[in-house]
């Protein structure tokens, strides 16, 4: 981001809210619904016993949604200190910035990332609820970590995925248990 | 003068007028599950909440012909369908209902140990990530309350700025007490194993080791007690005083020997204080909802009965969920108060020791 970063506005709560929703749906659809496609995949073309396959695909189901839990981890902490926010933010065409108008270091990441969403988080949610506070958008963890998120865009693509991400977790809720249900 | 009462009730006051320490008290002191607040995809096992009276009919109890090349999907399939025709789940032949084979859950072994493994890595990270968090709130508190009680000016970012500065001396410390407790265990796992080798060899004497187990709990639980206390004066020498952990422990020791006294008082006013403090809470909440059970038993406004409870539910959780961090953050100004009060004693400040000093050796022109 460059110097002129005052000439941006603030992200409000419901766009911040709506890009945090897209986040977990993309966390739910590649750490949920993808691990329990495979194993449901695995579960059906089974082999000669029930419980060995039952087994074997609740094992891979929680290999898969592990690796991929901590995959998306590193993914937004990455995303957030190189690019300037999580996939859902840059899709609603947001910024999280520092004082200085550029994007986070890594260890300022980190730490809004873990600790300063668990003190947001702490009193029934009433760090993000800050936002509504004052003019400038900050929740808890912005003003602890002197970050601030901008708005640089339109958040159409935001909005598009999440109906994209909607309709495909549904469908594929539903193929799940279409497909787990008969071999009961 | 020093009094405890009167610093429990100032320590209630200045954690009043400085509430926004309580945003990290909670974390500091009592950490923090890593899965709710980091969004991470449901981690939950979905198949532990399994029936587990729905009994598995292995394929091989089908009353399809297992020499025949039958397709696996269609055994599967066939086996399920013959399921739901006989009406209950897990029935495959007839009316009777096998058992599950063991054939099935040796040939699962390894993804059970595949399973307990994998779970115990997710357990493993979150516990990381939360004693990254706590070590992170600790840094961020205690040098903050410091200043709270000096009256010197703090903010958000100073929360942040304190804990991105002091974290990892706290990680190296709660690493260490854990350690130190850790280490108490062992004289009751030699007395364990002294137990045992005694039961095999002398059965009539193993009552001996046994008896060792008195003296060694007394001394365990006193000194994972002191330990407690050492932990609070060396969480605020860890501010104060740039030395590494050990330096800071012994320091802590030397602090609980200046002022043992004073701190036990402290420890059991203040559970007395908050003893009291949750009788009183949890004794009306209990009379409410048997003031509001009689009223639904007897009929009498059932409706009212249930949205008075609602409400009163409610305004409770909301009490409870400020009561919490005051008391926690009151809590650390008792001890910040007791151990500033105890390093006057050990380290006077410097005026104060000139003044001593100064008294000690008057020149003789002054002695007149």
């Amino acid at each position: 981001m460059s110097d002129n970063s005052n000439n941006y506005k603030t992200g409000s709560f419901y766009r911040r809210f709506f890009a945090n929703q897209l986040d977990q749906l993309i966390n739910v659809s590649i750490c949920l619904i993808l691990p329990l496609l495979v194993a449901i995949s695995i579960y059906s073309a089974g082999s000669a016993n029930l419980t060995g396959s039952l087994i074997n695909s609740a094992a891979v189901f929680m290999l898969v949604m592990l690796l991929l839990s901590v995959g998306c981890f590193f993914i937004m902490w990455i995303f957030s200190y190189k690019y300037g926010g999580s996939v859902g933010k840059l899709l609603f065409g947001m910024r999280i910035i520092d004082a200085q108008g550029k994007y986070m270091d890594r260890i300022t990441a980190f730490w809004r990332m873990t600790a300063g969403y668990a003190v947001s988080a702490g009193f029934l949610f009433l760090g993000f609820f800050w936002i509504f506070r004052r003019k400038e958008n900050l929740a808890w963890h912005d003003r602890i970590f002197d970050t601030k998120v901008i708005k640089v865009g339109s958040p159409l693509w935001g909005m598009l995925w999440m109906v994209l991400l909607t309709v495909f977790c549904v469908l594929a809720t539903v193929f799940s248990v279409s497909l787990f249900i008969p071999t009961l | 003068m020093y009094s405890t009462v009167d610093n429990i009730k100032e320590s209630f006051k200045l954690a009043w007028n400085h509430k926004l320490l309580w945003i990290v008290a909670v974390l500091a002191v009592g950490g923090m599950n890593f899965g709710g607040s980091s969004g991470l995809g449901g981690d939950k096992d979905e198949n532990s909440d399994k029936n587990k009276n729905e009994i598995r009919q292995d394929v091989r109890f089908n009353y399809i012909d297992d020499t025949q090349p039958v397709k696996i999907n269609e055994k599967v399939l066939g086996a399920a369908t013959n399921a739901l025709n006989s009406g209950s789940v897990g029935t495959m032949v007839g009316e009777e209902i096998y058992p599950i084979d063991s054939g099935g859950l040796i040939s699962a072994v390894p993804g059970i140990i595949a399973l307990v493994f994998i779970f115990s890595l997710l357990v493993i990270f979150n516990a990381v990530i939360s004693l990254l968090i706590s070590s992170w709130a600790r840094g961020a508190f205690y040098p903050n309350v410091l200043k709270a009680h000096k009256q010197e000016n703090y903010n958000f970012k100073s929360l942040g700025d304190a804990g991105k500065k002091y974290w990892k001396r706290y990680i190296k410390f709660i690493l260490y007490i854990f350690l130190k407790r850790f280490l108490s265990f062992l004289p009751f796992v030699g007395i364990g194993i002294v137990s045992g080798v005694a039961a095999f060899f002398v059965p009539d004497f193993v009552f001996i080791p046994l008896l060792l187990m008195i003296p060694v709990f007394v001394w365990f639980f006193a000194y994972n007690i002191a330990l407690g206390f050492v932990e609070e004066f060396s969480l605020r020498i860890l501010v104060s005083d740039d030395i590494d952990t050990k330096s800071c422990y012994k320091k802590g020791w030397e602090y609980l020997k200046t002022r043992p006294g004073k701190s036990i008082k402290l420890a059991l006013a203040w559970i007395l204080a908050i003893g009291l403090l949750f009788a009183v809470f949890f004794g009306v909440a209990g009379t409410i909802t048997y003031l509001i059970y009689q009223l639904i038993q007897k009929q009498a406004l059932v409706f009212v009965g249930l949205l008075l409870g609602f409400l009163i539910f409610v305004v409770f959780m909301a009490v409870f969920v400020v009561a919490t961090p005051l008391i926690v953050t009151a809590g650390a100004f008792a001890w910040t108060r007791l151990y500033l009060f105890t390093r006057e004693t050990l380290e006077p400040p410097a005026d104060v020791a000139k003044e001593v000093l100064d008294s000690m050796y008057r020149t003789e022109a002054t002695n007149v």
